[in-house]
């Protein structure tokens, strides 16, 4: 699962936070069924707050993958907000 | 349901800017593109069968790696997909930064950080806003595969909308601008190959018409970018006895909060000298114009067009005067206002438009009135697509018109109807085009108009009715069949577009009035003096000044030397929240300052502050429930002034809590729309009080799907009562290596049970080969002898396997017989998934489950109805019963075409009785689907969530047309059918209504149209022209 939030910074959209939760096999029927369904308003907020707080809170990688325990977590709960 | 490798993604954005795209590409050659045709052929090694498993493939030299799109068929043509180079440069840019590359031996990680290089070249491009769409696919595949040189070539493809736009961008003219918005463009990248801004794009053109002859010219525009004037083009063509010449200076204004779409301005100077045998026919006109568009309105986005121009010049003819009636001049000056009233509505693939128009003109020189001239003019376009990308197209068009004169002024000839095959616009160099002649293709240009014997003057009045009708025979799809027929790619995209609403709910909701008003309770005001006696006022201001507070305090705690460990272990645990981890102050802190100065994340925010997640409580309560432990481990400390002081900070924050909950609980609500609304189509998908809702029904094809498992598992050679046969082993090579390496205990126990035999031809297996038949065939021996028994389950065995339910119920029964075998064949393919089929019926029913499973989910969201909030409920009722047309229909039409295709195949298994039962609940599960369907599209929901919904339609319509209907390259033949009449006639046996049938073909591509053919004049006259050759270059107006 991929999230980009994207901000129009000068003018263009760009990517301000972008990250990669990994789903593993106790998941999978619920991040499908998210990729079917579409988010909601709350999973959203929750992207855009504590997920996006936390991504904040991480070093800046360059574009490189950065991998974050309590992020993984957070994506798992993101799954679960209704 | 997923296809390995194959991603993706759709991002939408609501804004809109015009595109600044002027230029049109009008000489081409016929037969060129039809010789095209037989060289077109999509990437030959395509056709080369080889395996889709990535392991097939572990360990083979790799011939070549590179990067294809849609865009790589080689046809002669090829030269008009002029960013091919940059795309190839590009291309070759990305294979050096892959890690697996030509000559490497395949990897499967090397493969997936390939994939990865890919995803992020074509996921970070930036979104310009005039890019309302982007989708993006990557996928792979092998081919050139020599097993016996254990070489395999690796392609990559990869399809963007970014690449659609390239093939189509030199196409673009002023008149599409308004009708295809959904054209990918992006304006901002300095490299882009779009970005025409400041740059002159001179243009050549060649043309043929039989009234003008082989004529030649060109065309040359320049852009800027803001200002009154930002648009200068010039235009002219000529020919040994024609020429037709345009100058303009044009700009144009956007408007995002108005009735009014955009406007557009424009000052310049026409001429034209065209041949109407045997007379020629001139005219040079300065003009002044103003047009403009209303903005989509309902469901079928009725848009209003109107302009109006003013201008001056002259009409000439070269008719002798002895021939004109004394009502006609030959030459005379020129005065006009003209003005329109149109308008256009789209419903699917179908379209209306219909305008009217009128001339005042005067003789330039005298300014009262010499004439009138009314026009009206009507289409009808339809696409029916009875098969994807095969559409059906019929165009239908009516024009009238009739000049009154005043008195006895006389009108110039010029200005009278003349008839032929070409559109004469009303007013020049509007994107509006009202037909101001009769239109009759077998005529050529302006050579209808005789209106009486030795009167070449044209008419004074005329109608003309014309038909086109096409159907494509042959086509290679903008889409790959590939992507566009993978039903998880269709399911990604309706997933994508409720994401897509939600978010531009979200951002309607930012410009919402009762939103703002709330937003600035919370944010308060910095500059009014803080209320006398502590009193709060409830705002952001004041929650950030507690909460600094706390920070100030908590900081003395931690510095200060002797402060006891149980303190700082309370403080800790603010730092470092049990089970969620958060750094509840830190969180708090930045939830406050996103909220204050991030109007973007204002809602999410608040949200998570005051109001909370499903698993994650809101900050402020945690926060001061996390303070009132640190207090309470001061008092115990003795430290009563320090527990005083945090306590009332504390007490400050549960106040502030207090006042502002309320606040944001409503800022939320103000999106939702109230659940009494969808009350009427909650009766209909799961009603309690009722046994034939959609719930009830899903219910109950789970059960007959479960009974019918079970009976076929009692059935030998159906269900999973059943020896295995060579076809149930779908990863020979995989399930070998597992059974020699033995490193989980199910193989380990396989294993020990085969014969010497068996296990020496395992030991002697190289995965470097696909199993030799002989390994095969005594793997499927050796495997049938163990599942006829005994019981292979035991619970050591079995420990790190994931067994469904149904297997480990029946895993500690005495079974014997068919249930055994059964057995058996289950805990051996649950074993091993990926390698071992469960068994036919398993096999046939696993798209239905996987169907049943998308249902069941969406109706437990819908549960706790009461209590849900109304986005979540519209996203499982849109998701079951709505979705998005053919583009990705919902959960319940899905199930009943499933259970369709299943019919036939379970009826020949023995499994009749359960096949029908299943139609006859499918039919019925679609039907209440229908209903509900109907019921959510009479919910009367907010303002922004219709303003959203209209834009989501928008941005669905197009990735249907994208997906199901656009062709890279198509032919199709053409039948036009024409009927035209100018009159009054002056003598008789004139003023008779001409027809014109007309067939060619016509050549597309993408959205360019050239159509090449014959129309005969089908009740010629002595001196009229046989026919005329039909020669056209048009631009579809496929997404509307």
């Amino acid at each position: 699962m991929i999230f980009v939030l994207r901000d129009l910074i000068n003018g263009e959209f760009q990517d301000r936070v972008k990250v990669k939760v990994t789903i593993g096999p106790t998941f999978n029927d619920k991040a499908e069924a998210l990729m079917k369904r579409g988010l909601n308003a709350a999973q959203l907020d929750f992207l855009q707050g504590p997920l996006t707080s936390r991504a904040n809170k991480l070093p800046p990688s360059a574009g490189k993958e950065i991998t974050d325990a309590k992020m993984d977590k957070m994506g798992h709960e993101m799954l679960d907000t209704k | 349901m997923t296809s390995p490798g194959t991603e993706a993604q759709v991002h939408i954005s609501r804004w809109r800017i015009h595109f600044g795209f002027r230029r049109s590409w009008l000489a081409m050659c016929c037969g060129l593109m039809l010789a095209a045709t037989c060289f077109a052929a999509s990437d030959s090694s395509a056709n080369t069968p080889c395996r889709d498993s990535v392991d097939s493939y572990v360990g083979y030299k790799l011939t070549d790696v590179r990067i294809v799109t849609p865009l790589a068929i080689k046809t002669p043509l090829s030269f008009l997909f002029g960013s091919q180079k940059k795309f190839n440069d590009e291309f070759d840019a990305l294979l050096t930064q892959m890690p697996l590359k030509k000559g490497d031996a395949f990897d499967r990680e090397a493969h997936n950080a390939n994939m990865e290089v890919l995803f992020n070249q074509f996921d970070e491009t930036v979104v310009d806003p005039g890019e309302r769409i982007r989708f993006a696919f990557r996928t792979f595949r092998f081919d050139e595969c020599n097993d016996a040189a254990r070489t395999v070539r690796l392609t990559y493809l990869i399809y963007s909308s970014e690449f659609l736009y390239h093939a189509s961008r030199i196409f673009e003219k002023p008149n599409n601008r308004f009708t295809r918005s959904a054209a990918p463009g992006k304006f901002n990248s300095p490299g882009s190959l779009a970005n025409s801004n400041g740059k002159l794009l001179p243009q050549p053109l060649v043309g043929y018409d039989r009234a003008r002859e082989v004529f030649a010219g060109g065309k040359a525009d320049f852009q800027t970018e803001n200002g009154i004037i930002d648009q200068m083009s010039l235009n002219g063509t000529a020919s040994a006895n024609s020429a037709d010449a345009d100058f303009n200076l044009a700009g144009s204004r956007e408007f995002r909060r108005s009735f009014l779409s955009h406007v557009d301005w424009r000052m310049g100077y026409n001429y034209f000298n065209l041949p109407s045998d045997p007379n020629t026919v001139k005219a040079g006109t300065g003009l002044a114009q103003v047009f403009g568009a209303s903005k989509p309105l309902g469901r079928n986005g009725l848009t209003f067009r109107f302009g109006a121009s003013v201008e001056g010049g002259n009409r000439q003819s070269d008719l002798p005067v002895s021939i004109l009636d004394p009502n006609l001049v030959q030459q005379l000056g020129y005065g006009a206002l003209k003005a329109y009233l149109g308008a256009t509505a789209n419903r699917g693939r179908r379209s209306w438009t219909a305008s009217y128009g009128v001339q005042l003109s005067s003789d330039g020189e005298d300014p009262n009135l010499s004439y009138t001239k009314h026009l009206f003019d009507a289409g009808y376009r339809l696409r029916y697509l009875w098969r994807e990308h095969s559409p059906f197209r019929m165009e239908a068009q009516f024009s009238a018109g009739i000049i009154q004169a005043r008195g006895t002024n006389p009108v110039p000839v010029a200005e009278r109807f003349f008839g032929g095959n070409k559109i004469r616009p009303f007013i020049d160099g509007d994107d509006w085009i009202i037909n101001s002649a009769p239109f009759i293709r077998s005529f050529p240009q302006t050579s209808l108009n005789l209106v009486g014997v030795n009167a070449p003057f044209g008419g004074e009045h005329f109608f003309s009715a014309n038909l086109t009708l096409s159907q494509p025979f042959w086509n290679i799809p903008a889409v790959p069949r590939a992507i566009s027929q993978e039903q998880f790619v269709r399911d990604a995209i309706g997933g994508a577009l409720r994401t897509a609403r939600t978010a531009t709910v979200k951002s309607y909701l930012d410009e919402n009035p009762e939103y703002l008003g709330i937003r600035k309770v919370f944010l308060g005001d910095e500059a009014v003096a803080a209320p006398a006696n502590n009193q709060l006022s409830g705002n952001l201001i004041e929650l950030a000044q507690a909460v600094d507070d706390v920070d100030a305090q908590l900081t003395t705690l931690n510095d200060q030397h002797g402060t006891p460990a149980e303190v700082l272990t309370a403080i800790e645990r603010i730092g470092d929240e049990p089970v969620t981890g958060s750094d509840l102050l830190q969180e708090s802190k930045d939830a406050i300052e996103g909220a204050r100065t991030n109007p973007g994340s204002f809602k999410a925010a608040v949200r998570g502050l005051f109001v909370g997640f499903t698993r994650r409580k809101a900050l402020i309560p945690r926060l001061a429930t996390g303070l009132d432990q640190v207090v309470e481990a001061l008092r115990r400390a003795q430290m009563a002034a320090a527990a005083d002081t945090l306590s009332k900070t504390v007490i400050t924050l549960r106040n502030l809590n207090e006042s502002l909950k309320p606040q944001a609980e409503k800022l939320i609500e103000i999106s939702e729309i109230k659940m009494e609304r969808f009350r009427p189509v909650m009766s209909v998908v799961k009603n309690k009080e009722s046994a034939d809702d959609v719930d009830e029904v899903v219910k109950k094809i789970g059960s007959i799907v479960g009974g019918m498992k079970t009976r076929a598992n009692t059935m030998s050679g159906v269900g999973r009562a059943s020896l295995l046969r060579p076809v149930d082993i779908k990863l020979p090579k995989k399930l070998a290596v597992k059974l020699r390496d033995q490193k989980d205990s199910v193989s380990k126990f396989l294993n020990a049970q085969f014969s010497a035999e068996t296990r020496e031809l395992l030991k002697a297996y190289k995965e470097t080969a696909e199993p030799s038949d002989q390994l095969v065939s005594a793997l499927i021996s050796e495997l049938n002898r163990l599942l006829s028994g005994p019981n292979l389950f035991t619970d050591d065995r079995f420990e790190d396997v994931e067994l469904s339910e149904e297997t480990e119920e029946l895993a500690g029964a005495n079974l014997d017989g068919a249930a055994l075998l059964a057995l058996n064949r289950s805990l051996l393919a649950e074993s091993f998934p990926g390698e071992i089929s469960r068994s036919d019926v398993d096999e046939l029913l696993d798209p239905l489950d996987g169907l049943l499973k998308d249902a069941n989910l969406a109706l437990t969201d819908l549960e706790d109805f009461e209590s849900s909030s109304g986005d979540v409920v519209h996203g499982a009722v849109h998701q079951l019963a709505v979705g998005f047309t053919d583009l990705s229909l919902p959960v319940t039409t899905l199930i009943d075409n499933q259970i369709n295709k299943l019919q036939p195949p379970l009826a020949a298994a023995g499994l009749a009785t359960e096949a029908n039962a299943l139609v006859a609940e499918g039919a019925k599960l679609n039907a209440l689907g229908k209903q509900a369907q109907q019921l959510f599209n009479k919910i009367q929901f907010p303002e922004i969530e219709q303003q959203a919904d209209r834009d989501i339609a928008f941005a669905a319509r197009s990735l249907d047309v994208v997906f199901r209907e656009l062709n890279l390259i198509e032919i199709a033949p053409v039948v036009t059918f024409d009927a035209a009449r100018i009159g009054p006639a002056t003598s008789p046996g004139f003023g008779k209504t001409h027809y014109g049938l007309g067939a060619g073909v016509r050549f597309s591509l993408v959205t360019l149209d050239f159509t090449a053919g014959y129309s005969f004049n089908l009740n010629r006259q002595p001196t009229e022209p046989r026919g005329a050759v039909l020669l056209s270059m048009t631009i579809s107006d496929l997404f509307r």
